[in-house]
């Protein structure tokens, strides 16, 4: 007989119950970090996606009946976790535009360093870094932040990404195109110097 | 060849998402021209760094520690939430249970001979596919704001001088766009309207003044009364969003007669764990015909004729001047 920790995730889940929550805990367990990083990129705020991520499992475990196995169970938790965000973000600022919370990015214009000013130390270069990364992704509508999170960190294929995210695959392509385009025009100053970037 | 092409080109290399024959052709292409493979290395480099940064705020979302409470927290939690929903698992019911529950469902079936019992909708599913309509096609409401339309109403009479028949309506469609509109049917000249034009302008007209438009709704100027109506569009989206993603706090009321006689299936929204409440009508094909959220009640145009062009501001108000604010 194989172990909890060989089991299948919707086997887990389907096994769960208000008596034993074992196998669910175990779920939780594999697909815990991931959710949470995923909110945190949607949303940009580390508390906000705890509450998130606690409530797409909750909510997945109690519709458990309800979930055909039609895809991979990280789909479905990713699904609940984006909508529950996005819900999050328009709850948040109801003055938010439409176009905040669908598909047009802002311009990322502005956020790039002056490529002649004098480069500082490579400690706080890439601190720098990583704040006009995150600035920028902010920019980003949530569904494509969500898009190049998936593609770079989870390394889902386009397919997935549309299942995740309810669109077309011609709109997840574009979603990441537009993504790292904003990116590269971020970081044009450092690639122009043809060096890695650590 | 333009630039985005040449883009979705490097971006479909890189993930690994071309054909073997795309692929091929490629890399014949990169061979030959160093601007490409200029390009597919900054490409590359971008998404490189990209990921290390995704990488080191995963890392530092959560330790160990942080994660096994969350667990143990999310299982209590669950376990909790399915206790007080009562939801039990049919294997621990006893035998007796179960076929006292099968006799009452066939004495019910039986007494009333409904055609309904035996296609009971789910609430998710209707949910779902009026979320999914209002989303992808164009819909249409009249409602009413109770007390909170007296203040426009009043507004309106008093312009008008006496007391007139209003209307209030709700257009909604694809993209977020959005146009509602309270107004002395007929009398164009009181007028209010607000939207969202699908094309980054939120506007809402002042009768009395030009429309104003501007990339974000914030960005308008303080005006209760669009804000008021636009109150309507938001609240209609965010209570079908909440609905589908919350699926534990829908509730099938049942089968409904309605004051003129006609029968729809109630849904409801709600619960200790709703964020909103609400209430939606269906019809036997899963149409939403009705909505009630807050103080505002909607009932959905059958086959509306009106398409996505009239979002647009030059068919809503033609010849008003348009004011662009600045943020």
């Amino acid at each position: 007989m194989s172990s909890i920790e060989e089991e299948d995730d919707w086997d887990l889940l389907a096994a769960a119950s208000a008596e034993s929550g074992a196998g669910f805990a175990e779920l939780v367990r594999r697909h815990y970090r991931p959710a949470l990083a995923f909110s945190r990129q949607v949303l940009g705020d580390l508390h906000k996606a705890e509450d998130v991520t606690q409530k797409a499992f909750v909510n997945i475990f109690v519709a458990r009946e309800r979930f055909e196995r039609k895809a991979r169970f990280r789909t479905l938790l990713f699904r609940v976790v984006l909508n529950l965000s996005i819900n999050e973000v328009s709850r948040k600022n109801r003055s938010l535009s439409f176009s905040d919370l669908g598909d047009e990015e802002q311009s990322v214009e502005g956020l790039a360093p002056d490529q002649n000013s004098v480069m500082p130390d490579a400690s706080v270069e890439a601190r720098e870094l990583g704040e006009m990364i995150e600035g920028g992704l902010m920019k980003l509508s949530p569904k494509h932040r969500a898009a190049l999170y998936l593609r770079e960190y989870q390394g889902m294929a386009y397919n997935e990404i549309a299942e995740t995210l309810e669109a077309t695959l011609a709109e997840v392509k574009i979603w990441i195109h537009r993504g790292r385009s904003a990116m590269q025009q971020i970081l044009k100053p450092y690639l122009d110097r043809g060096e890695r970037i650590s | 060849m333009s630039d985005l092409n040449e883009k979705d080109r490097l971006s479909d290399y890189l993930d690994g998402e071309m054909s073997a024959s795309e692929r091929t052709e490629f890399e014949a292409e990169l061979k030959t021209s160093e601007s490409l493979r200029l390009e597919l290395d900054r490409m590359r480099r971008a998404s490189g760094q990209l990921r290390n940064h995704f990488q080191s705020k995963a890392a530092a979302a959560v330790d160990d520690e942080g994660c096994a409470i969350a667990v143990e927290q999310i299982v209590r939690m669950s376990t909790q939430e399915l206790r007080r929903a009562d939801i039990k698992p049919t294997a621990r019911r006893s035998p007796f249970m179960i076929f006292a529950l099968a006799l009452l469902v066939l004495g019910l079936g039986l007494i009333l001979a409904s055609p309904f019992l035996n296609n009971e909708p789910s609430p998710d599913e209707l949910i779902a596919d009026a979320a999914d309509r209002i989303n992808h096609q164009v819909s249409e409401f009249s409602f009413s704001l109770g007390p909170q339309l007296e203040p426009m109403l009043g507004l309106i009479r008093s312009r008008v001088g006496y007391d007139v028949e209003v209307k209030a309506r709700l257009r909604i469609g694809p993209g977020g766009l959005a146009h509602v509109l309270i107004a002395a049917d007929g009398l164009e000249a009181v007028q209010l309207q607000a939207g969202f034009d699908g094309q980054n302008h939120w506007f809402a007209n002042d009768p009395a003044g030009p429309i104003q438009r501007a990339p974000r709704l914030e960005d308008l100027p303080e005006n209760p009364l669009a804000a008021g109506l636009l109150g309507v569009a938001l609240s209609l989206r965010a209570a079908l969003d909440e609905a589908r993603n919350n699926p534990a706090a829908l509730e099938l009321v049942g089968r409904v007669e309605d004051e003129f006689g006609g029968e729809s299936w109630k849904v409801h929204l709600g619960g200790s764990r709703a964020r909103m409440n609400g209430d939606f009508w269906f019809d036997d094909e899963g149409q939403l015909l009705r909505f009630g959220i807050g103080p505002v009640m909607g009932v959905a145009t059958p086959n509306p004729d009106f398409g996505l062009e009239d979002f647009q501001l030059d068919r809503i108000l033609p010849g008003v001047p348009i004011e662009d604010v600045e943020p």
